[in-house]
């Protein structure tokens, strides 16, 4: 245990019931195990930009000082999440497995599955499942088209909600005044020369998602390509994820696509309802 | 940098941060069994006071990775990111798509990237046929080595005292009912791989399914992972399937010898 661990009381503190939502400072000093979560921000911090990282950079990404982070990075190491070359670390394989827990627990990618793979069955295309995390949509379950290969998104990947149809139709389902505070204040990268970057353009696109029950988002993320999203809602009618399917623009109008594929999406995310 | 397991390092036991370590243990606690455990359950299965597990919990709810009912805890999407992060920053998992994508197009079968993570075989990289239900493994899948052909190729790179000590600790599960469960077969099969340069498996894991996998070097001469290919055995014969893989699959990992 740590300082904080050895010095924490050893009677029960805040009731459980107090801590369902994940915001910030909702958690008491005491009940917080600061190994843990900043062991976490650490494995975080390693991405595409910062592929290897020395203790002092891991220092100035975390905020750690460069002692803590180095014995952070030397448990991580000798836990196998990292391997060192010199003086530089770098995460190693097993670092999927610690995300890999999610998806061997939760039960809603397995529940999706099938009914991805009967999306397929009907239109041929690839077919994703997502769901919100803050304000990115992360792929939870995929299903590979029957017509072409496909790489797509792998699972766990994560895309700005705006970006993406599956992000419009879940966005819908948020409070008006919550989802107008964050586009103000987001930073909006143009993927393409389409990409819309105005906020108020941007809500009409999310409006206009909850008024038809789907989501329809060209060229947002990649030129060329066409989404389409339906909301996937449990049996109390609340919006828990969105099934879609991203196609080339250029081999069908837009009527054309919606008429071969919402159906499709729809009779899969109406037998969802009483399931999920 | 791929093909490890944890080493004794010269880290000093007072350096090491314990509530890092027993945090893992709480995030693989849950599974398919168990979606959803209370503190004390958790407590139990990872050898925690219950107040101990509750706030390990209570942390991971605060970062975004796990959620309560109050009651019950079970992890969040957010902890996806973690893999992400290995997946982003490690350059041979990108590196292979474009070659797994000509491999894919060439055999119109789904490939796999895959290595070995202590007596494990990870699959990090995937590209899909078309085909109505997708063949091989979603990249972050992890099986015991000895289940599919790839780990048993990558076991095949390994000194053969290594691989019997291997064969020594494992309990081998059958898959399904045609699938080897004698240690000895296994070690002279992984030994035959060696040999010829490539591993072909049928049913071992999947019913139906055969496997054929190549281990990939780099230009060191070091083993960093497998390359492989997941069909169907009712499309075409045992010895067209070799014909027809192993020269695709021997072409790209010569190719990517120089690349990674």
């Amino acid at each position: 245990m740590n300082e904080r661990d050895k010095n924490a009381p050893a009677e029960e503190s805040s009731e459980v019931g107090e801590v369902g939502e994940p915001t910030e400072g909702g958690l008491s000093r005491r009940d917080w195990i600061a190994g843990l979560e900043k062991g976490l921000l650490i494995l975080e911090a390693f991405d595409f930009d910062n592929q290897r990282m020395t203790s002092a950079q891991v220092a100035a990404r975390t905020g750690l000082s460069r002692t803590a982070a180095r014995r952070y990075l030397l448990t991580l190491e000798h836990l196998g999440y990292l391997h060192s070359e010199g003086k530089t670390f770098a995460l190693t394989p097993r670092v999927l497995k610690v995300g890999w827990s999610y998806f061997d627990s939760a039960p809603l990618p397995r529940i999706l599955q099938p009914f991805l793979q009967q999306i397929t069955g009907q239109t041929g295309e690839a077919v994703y499942a997502s769901v919100l995390d803050g304000w990115d949509l992360v792929f939870i379950a995929r299903n590979g088209a029957t017509r072409v290969m496909t790489t797509g998104f792998v699972l766990g990947a994560r895309v700005p909600a705006q970006l993406a149809s599956p992000g419009i139709v879940m966005l819908s389902a948020l409070p008006e005044q919550q989802v107008r505070d964050w586009l103000a204040t987001c930073a909006m990268t143009p993927f393409t020369p389409h990409t819309i970057t105005d906020p108020d353009q941007l809500y009409a696109l999310i409006a206009q998602a909850r008024q038809l029950g789907y989501a329809v988002v060209e060229q947002q993320l990649q030129t060329g390509v066409r989404g389409i999203a339906v909301p996937l809602k449990n049996r109390h009618a609340k919006v828990i994820g969105a099934l879609s399917l991203s196609l080339p623009m250029a081999a069908e109008a837009r009527e054309q696509t919606l008429a071969r594929i919402l159906p499709a999406l729809q009779q899969a995310a109406n037998a969802l309802i009483n399931l999920v | 940098m791929i093909d490890q397991s944890p080493v004794d390092l010269d880290i000093q036991k007072r350096d090491l941060i314990e509530g890092l370590m027993k945090g893992f243990d709480v995030i693989t606690a849950f599974d398919s069994d168990s979606p959803q455990l209370s503190a004390s359950e958790v407590a139990e299965r990872v050898g925690l006071t219950r107040s101990a597990a509750r706030r390990y919990l209570l942390t991971l709810v605060h970062t975004g990775m796990a959620a309560s009912d109050g009651k019950k805890f079970w992890l969040m999407p957010r902890l996806l990111n973690l893999g992400q992060s290995y997946l982003e920053s490690a350059r041979v998992p990108r590196a292979v798509v474009p070659f797994l994508q000509r491999l894919t197009q060439q055999l119109q079968e789904s490939t796999n990237f895959s290595l070995l993570d202590g007596d494990e075989i990870v699959y990090v990289t995937r590209v899909t046929a078309a085909q109505l239900v997708n063949a091989g493994f979603e990249p972050g899948t992890r099986l015991p080595a000895y289940t599919t052909t790839a780990g048993r190729v990558l076991l095949g790179m390994r000194e053969d005292a290594e691989i019997q000590a291997y064969l020594e600790r494992v309990n081998l599960i059958p898959h399904t009912h045609m699938a080897m469960t004698d240690k000895a077969a296994l070690f002279q099969e992984i030994l035959t791989m060696r040999r010829q340069g490539y591993g072909i498996t049928e049913n071992q894991f999947e019913m139906g399914m055969r496997g054929i996998a190549i281990a990939v070097k780099n230009r060191n001469g070091r083993v960093i992972g497998a390359l492989s290919v997941t069909s169907n055995i009712a499309a075409c014969s045992r010895e067209e399937a070799i014909a027809r893989g192993v020269p695709a699959l021997q072409t790209t990992a010569n190719t990517l010898m120089m690349w990674v």
